[in-house]
This record gives C-alpha cells, sequence and structure tokens, in this order.
C-alpha cells in the first residue's frame, strides 16, 4: 500500500508538472512577470508622448521671468521621462503660429495687481492632466516666490520658509528605532506583495484537486482505484500531490520574480538614460542596508520558520477541505459553486490587510488573524508590520493545526462516501451520517 | 474460492440486497442476474470491497477481502471506467501499477493483449477517441492485465457488435480454463446460457432462483412443445395441463404445466394431419428469468 502511495503521489504529480499546458501557463506566466518587474523599461523603450522633450515658451510681460524659469524648470520632478526646455519669447502672434501642429506650450505671463501674475496658457490641442498640474504647480510656486520678494523678506528668511521641516524622531521605548520603523513600513508593503502568489496558489490548489477527483469521479475510474487502493490512501495522494505541485509553482513564481529584478538591475545600471534613473527608484541595496540596520533581519530567525509553519498549514488545510469538497459533488460545475465559499475567505485576509493600514492596532483585525484559512494573509503582514507578536501567530498556527486535525479525521469519513456516491439526493444527510459513524 | 454467505446491504432504509449467498470455484463462471435495480451491481461493489455489507461476510479462499488481495483480482464496471484523456497505453500503465506490476510486465502483457483484442494500432491513441466498441475492449483488457484468480464483469458485452461478443466470448473461456473464478451479469441470458454453470437470480435484492443451470432447468416444471402441422390454436388451448400457446411464423409454441402432460397434446397431434414437427423442449433461460421475475413482481 505504501508503494502504491508513493506511486499515485508521484503519478498525480508528473501528470500536473508533464502537462503542456502547464509548462505553457508558466511561459506566459514568467513573461508576464518579467515584464511587469520592467514594465517601466518596457514602456520606456518603445517611447511615446511621456518621454518627449516639454518645450516651454514664456512671454514675459512682468520682470519676474527669472524667478518663473527657475520654477518651471521643475516640472520635469513630475514628469515620468521628460526634458523640459524653458525658452523666453517676445512676439505674442508669432509664437502662437509656431504653436501649430506641435505639442509645445506657450506661457504668456501678465501684470496682475490683484494676483501677482496671470497667465495665459496656450497650446495647439489638449495637454495631459499630469503636465498641466506640473505647470501649475511650479507656477504657484513661483508666485509664492515673487510675493515673498515683493514683502521684503531677507533673503535668508526666504531661504528658511522654503527648505523643508528636519524632523528628529526619538523614542521614548530605547529599543526602538528609525530603521526598524521604516523597515516594518517596508515590510508591511513588502508583505501585501507576498500574499498575491499566495492566494494565486490557494487557487491553484483547490482546483486541481477539484479537478483530479472530479474526474475520475466522473469517468467511474474512481471505482477501479478504490478497487485497488484505500480511499485514505487516495485522499492524502492527492493532498500530498497538489501541496508538493503549488510549492513546486511558487519557487518557480520566486525565481521569475527574481529573474525580473536581474534584468531590472543589468537593465538600470548598464544604461545613463533619462528611463533608467526614473526606474532606480526601488533600490534592493537601500531596502536591504534599512532591514539589516533596524535589526529586523535577526527576528527572520524565528519569523521566518513562524510564516512557513502557518503557510503548510495553512495550505493543508484548503487542500484538505477541497479534497473533501470535491467529494461530494459529482462533476466540476457542482464543485465549482462549493468552492467559491473558500475563495472568498481566502480573500477576506487580503482586505483586512488593506484596512490594517487604515485602523492600526485594531483588535477586531488581530482577532481575525488567529482565524484558519484567514491567516494565512493575514497573520505574516501584521506579524511584518509589528502590528501583532510571535504568540498571536503561534495561536493561529495552534487553531490551524486543530482544524488540519478536525478535517483529516472527520473529513476523511466524508472523503470515503463521497467518492463511490454518485447521486444528490440526501446529500448532507449522507455526509453527516458518515460523520457520526465509527 | 468466492464466498457470499448471508450478505444484506442497506442504503438508509432501502434494503438493496437482502441476505444474499452463492459461492464460485475456480474455473467457473457464475451468472448474476436481475433486472435493473436488483442489487448486482451493489454485490459486485461488496465483492470489490467497495462498500461494507450491513451484516454477512464475504471471502476469497477463505480470507475476507481486503486491499492486500484485490491486486488478484479484475472489474470491469458496468459504465466506462476509463480515464479517457489518457492514451491506452498510459491507462494501463496506471491501472496495472494499482494492481502491483511493475511497467515491464504491464507493457508486456498489454502488447499480447491488444493483438489478442485486434486493437494494437490504437496503443499510443488518447481513450476518447476510440470508438464506444473499442473502448470496452480495453476496459475488459484493463480488468485482465492483472491475470486474475477472479473477475468481476458486469455487463461485459455492452455495446460490442457481434463479432466482437464472440471474441469476449472466446477470452473469458480462456479464462476459465486458465482457473480464473469468473462471475457476471447481463441482461442477455443467451450469453448467460452459453456461459455460466451456475447462476442466481435476484429480484429486489432477494434470491428468487439459485443453483446449476442444468438442474435449473430440470426442475423447472414447465416445459415448451414446438409443433408444425395443421393444428388448431384453440383446440390446443383446451387441452388439460397446457398453459398458453403461441403461434409464431411457422409453427406453434405449447407450454404445459409439466413433462407428464405432454401424452394429451401429443393424443391431439397424431389426429392432425401434415405434422413435419413434435419436440419437447426445455425451457430457455429467458423464459425461466421472466417467469421467475413476473411471479416476485406479483404479475
Amino acid at each position: 500500500m505504501e508503494n502504491k502511495f508513493k506511486f499515485l503521489t508521484k503519478y498525480s504529480l508528473l501528470k500536473k508538472l508533464k502537462n503542456k499546458w502547464f509548462l505553457i501557463g508558466n511561459a506566459i506566466v514568467a513573461i508576464i512577470i518579467v515584464g511587469l518587474i520592467n514594465i517601466d523599461s518596457i514602456i520606456g523603450f518603445f517611447g511615446g508622448d511621456f518621454n518627449d522633450d516639454v518645450k516651454i515658451n514664456v512671454i514675459d510681460n512682468t520682470g519676474y521671468y527669472d524667478v518663473i524659469e527657475n520654477n518651471l524648470k521643475n516640472v520635469d520632478k513630475y514628469l515620468t521621462d521628460s526634458k523640459v526646455i524653458v525658452t523666453k519669447k517676445q512676439d505674442v502672434k508669432k509664437q502662437k503660429q509656431k504653436l501649430k501642429d506641435t505639442n509645445d506650450i506657450l506661457l504668456i505671463i501678465n501684470k496682475d495687481e490683484t494676483n501677482v501674475f496671470s497667465v495665459e496658457f496656450v497650446s495647439d490641442s489638449y495637454v495631459d492632466m499630469v503636465k498641466y498640474q506640473a505647470i501649475y504647480t511650479c507656477l504657484n510656486s513661483a508666485k509664492s516666490t515673487i510675493a515673498m520678494q515683493n514683502s521684503n523678506i531677507d533673503p535668508n528668511e526666504l531661504s528658511k520658509i522654503s527648505k523643508p521641516v528636519d524632523i528628529k524622531r526619538t523614542f521614548i521605548n530605547e529599543e526602538k528605532t528609525k530603521d526598524e520603523e521604516d523597515a516594518k513600513n517596508v515590510l508591511s508593503v513588502a508583505s501585501m506583495i507576498i500574499v498575491l502568489p499566495c492566494f494565486m496558489l490557494i487557487i491553484f490548489l483547490t482546483q486541481m484537486i477539484g479537478a483530479e477527483v472530479n474526474e475520475e469521479k466522473s469517468t467511474r475510474g474512481m471505482e477501479i482505484i478504490i478497487g485497488n487502493v484505500s480511499p485514505k490512501t487516495h485522499f492524502f495522494s492527492k493532498i500530498l500531490s497538489s501541496n508538493l505541485f503549488v510549492l513546486i509553482q511558487g519557487a518557480m513564481l520566486l525565481i521569475y520574480g527574481a529573474v525580473g529584478l536581474i534584468i531590472r538591475k543589468l537593465t538600470v545600471s548598464s544604461s545613463n538614460g533619462v528611463i533608467s534613473q526614473a526606474t532606480s527608484n526601488v533600490n534592493i541595496g537601500e531596502i536591504l542596508d534599512t532591514l539589516s540596520n533596524s535589526g529586523i533581519i535577526n527576528k527572520l530567525g524565528y519569523v521566518i520558520p513562524l510564516i512557513i509553519i502557518l503557510l503548510v498549514l495553512s495550505f493543508l488545510a484548503y487542500s484538505l477541505l477541497a479534497g473533501i469538497l470535491a467529494s461530494m459533488t459529482t462533476n466540476m460545475e457542482n464543485y465549482q459553486q462549493l468552492q467559491t465559499p473558500l475563495m472568498v475567505i481566502s480573500l477576506i485576509g487580503y482586505y483586512l490587510i488593506l484596512a490594517s493600514t487604515m485602523f492600526p492596532g485594531a483588535v477586531f483585525i488581530k482577532a481575525i488573524s488567529c482565524i484558519p484559512l484567514i491567516s494565512i494573509s493575514l497573520a505574516p503582514s501584521l506579524l511584518l508590520s509589528g502590528e501583532i507578536g510571535a504568540g498571536i501567530v503561534i495561536i493561529a498556527i495552534l487553531l490551524l493545526a486543530l482544524l488540519d486535525f478536525i478535517l483529516i479525521k472527520y473529513g476523511l469519513k466524508v472523503y470515503k462516501v463521497g467518492i463511490l456516491n454518485y447521486s444528490e439526493t440526501n446529500l448532507w444527510k449522507k455526509m453527516f451520517k458518515a460523520i457520526k459513524e465509527k | 474460492m468466492l464466498k457470499v454467505e448471508n450478505v444484506t446491504k442497506y442504503y438508509g432504509d432501502f434494503k438493496a440486497v437482502d441476505n444474499l449467498s452463492f459461492d464460485v470455484d475456480s474455473g467457473e463462471i457464475f451468472g448474476l442476474l436481475g433486472v435493473n435495480g436488483a442489487g448486482k451491481t451493489t454485490t459486485f461493489r461488496m465483492i470489490m470491497n467497495l462498500i461494507e455489507p450491513n451484516s454477512g461476510k464475504i471471502t476469497f479462499n477463505n480470507k475476507k477481502i481486503d486491499y492486500n488481495l484485490t491486486d488478484k483480482i479484475g472489474f470491469l464496471t458496468e459504465e466506462r471506467s476509463l480515464l479517457t484523456k489518457l492514451t491506452v497505453k498510459e491507462q494501463m500503465l496506471f491501472y496495472g501499477a494499482l494492481k502491483s506490476l511493475d511497467e515491464d510486465t504491464i507493457l508486456r502483457r498489454l502488447d499480447k493483449l491488444l493483438k489478442r483484442f485486434e486493437i494494437s494500432e490504437y496503443k499510443d491513441r488518447k481513450i476518447n477517441t476510440l470508438s464506444k466498441g473499442n473502448q470496452q475492449k480495453v476496459q475488459f483488457i484493463s480488468a485482465i492485465i492483472n491475470e486474475p484468480k477472479l473477475l468481476i464483469l458486469d455487463e461485459p458485452f455492452s455495446g460490442l457488435d457481434p463479432i466482437n461478443i464472440e471474441l469476449f466470448k472466446s477470452v473469458i473461456l480462456e479464462l476459465k480454463q486458465k482457473g480464473t473464478s469468473i462471475i457476471f451479469s447481463s441482461h442477455r441470458m443467451d450469453h448467460v446460457e452459453l456461459f455460466c454453470e451456475k447462476l442466481v437470480i435476484l429480484v429486489k435484492g432477494k434470491s428468487v432462483l439459485e443453483g446449476y443451470l442444468k438442474d435449473i432447468k430440470k426442475d423447472y416444471k414447465i416445459k415448451k412443445i414446438i409443433i408444425e402441422g395443421d393444428v388448431v390454436k384453440k383446440d390446443l388451448e383446451k387441452i388439460e395441463g397446457v398453459i398458453s400457446v403461441l403461434k409464431t411464423a411457422c409453427s406453434y409454441e405449447v407450454n404445459i404445466r409439466d413433462e407428464s402432460y405432454s401424452k394429451n397434446v401429443f393424443e391431439y397431434v397424431k389426429t392432425r394431419n401434415n405434422v413435419t414437427k413434435y419436440v419437447m423442449e426445455e425451457p430457455s433461460l429467458e423464459e425461466i428469468f421472466v417467469a421467475k421475475v413476473g411471479e416476485a413482481y406479483g404479475k
């Protein structure tokens, strides 16, 4: 029987891995992940209006040109990949004619006694909102500067006004550090990204088990299989093979992500272009330094094992539930109906992660993070962001272990009856009867 | 030897099999007959250990059938039990491995059986691309690839043309020669009659007739006389002991209560002209089946 268990597990796993749609699907997913990580480079490569030079011609009737020019040069800070060229012009009529069939912008600055200056914004066609807002913000900034200059404020004072406030972060608790605070923010964002593949893997897991059990059941091949191996062997071979598959798939997703980051690193460092500069905002090295300085890396020694145990037990619970539900249904359509609540439950955690950023320290969210099936997404995120401690995660793990135990003990009884049941009449009655049987 | 002793199975309040007993020796072909819902498939499922009887026991060679024994059993289900997305070869490797066979043995036996069933060219074809008859052949091969000691065949001839039925019959008889105990169900009584030494007729899960076929026929008192000649149906019906008279295309079939009434019919026939045939035959299994099932349903 042990050999048959190994055979069934290996058979089921290889069947999934050798499936051409698995290979095609993964090739597509790999391309998408690598592409998404490098999406800005890809967009930049193909070009478009966004990286055209922004030519701003200014006709100044006020005498504030220098201040206005200095401020308008900051427009590029708001744009993705464009260079801003500001030029002083004279003839309004001529300049307006020159605008025909171009993306250039003409700003006519006029005196305004009540508002320092007013601006006529001229272009041949529509201007995108980001560009318009950037110019508007810079003109407002120029106006403030001019207004303060006109108020005879000392240049040193003026410099102080425009200088950002220095904040010195102090903690009463000596164990707390600014790096740790930053690291927690980084990790809470990172955990939201990690949760998405987990959600994807849960969908894979439940779909696969359901499809396999239903295929064997609907073809009556199940009678031959269960005639030769016990339902217990069959059940656990399905659970093990599906979980192994999910682990392999998860590892492959990580590899695709790593490849994407390597490509990003290589393309950013090998190029001095404006796009590369713009896309180098996400500096992995800096993030790692922050994490290292914060001391969080030292805590990963127990955080990572806790999260791994939580993930493994959660995947086990989802797969056990999927196997049990699949055994009760007689076709894939019915299974999909039964599987929907599982999917919704797995989504709750994700929404609560978002809510946790709006309601820091919420007792309700902390309590929910202990609930099995939801804890897989919520607890790691809250743990990494420091909302909950290891104790709550251990409670979540214990509750999950209890759920797994109950699912194995009673679910197996349902599975034994369910896989050879082809009728939906009195289905739930039959299942409850199966649970009660010794 | 397969031994089914006083087996009863309930589905809720419904009694599917009622105190059923029979045994099948090695090299014996046993027929399990009954109308739809009589309890045949439930009996097969209990023999295969797929479901537990509520009472009674089932043994093979004096051992309770469990997963240590199922490697020696072959099972052909009434409905297709093939994983139709697989090729014939993949299917056999899968089911063969479940019977604890190694890959070489499976492939060796598969080649031999595919040749025997004249479908060698379909070895690498997906099952869902095969005709119904060829799928039935593949399913039959999957049931015997482990060279079983006990073979359970639930409606084995379903979907087969007469030529392939003959092919199946010859393979089943070869297995019998090799000492395999074979138990099978069929709605076709002519098939059962050709094969089975022993049978049981089930009605509502209960045995209404059981034993060796020759004894059943011998003990069945109603006999049939075939007459060809200038006889009158109404005259025949008036004879004492005659139950019914059926006029066929060129003869009359006269059912009599028992053999002793044949002389009354013969006395009448002697007085008629152009009589070319007068034969007393044993009833067919189908007639016995219809009569017994009819009796059980009070018809």
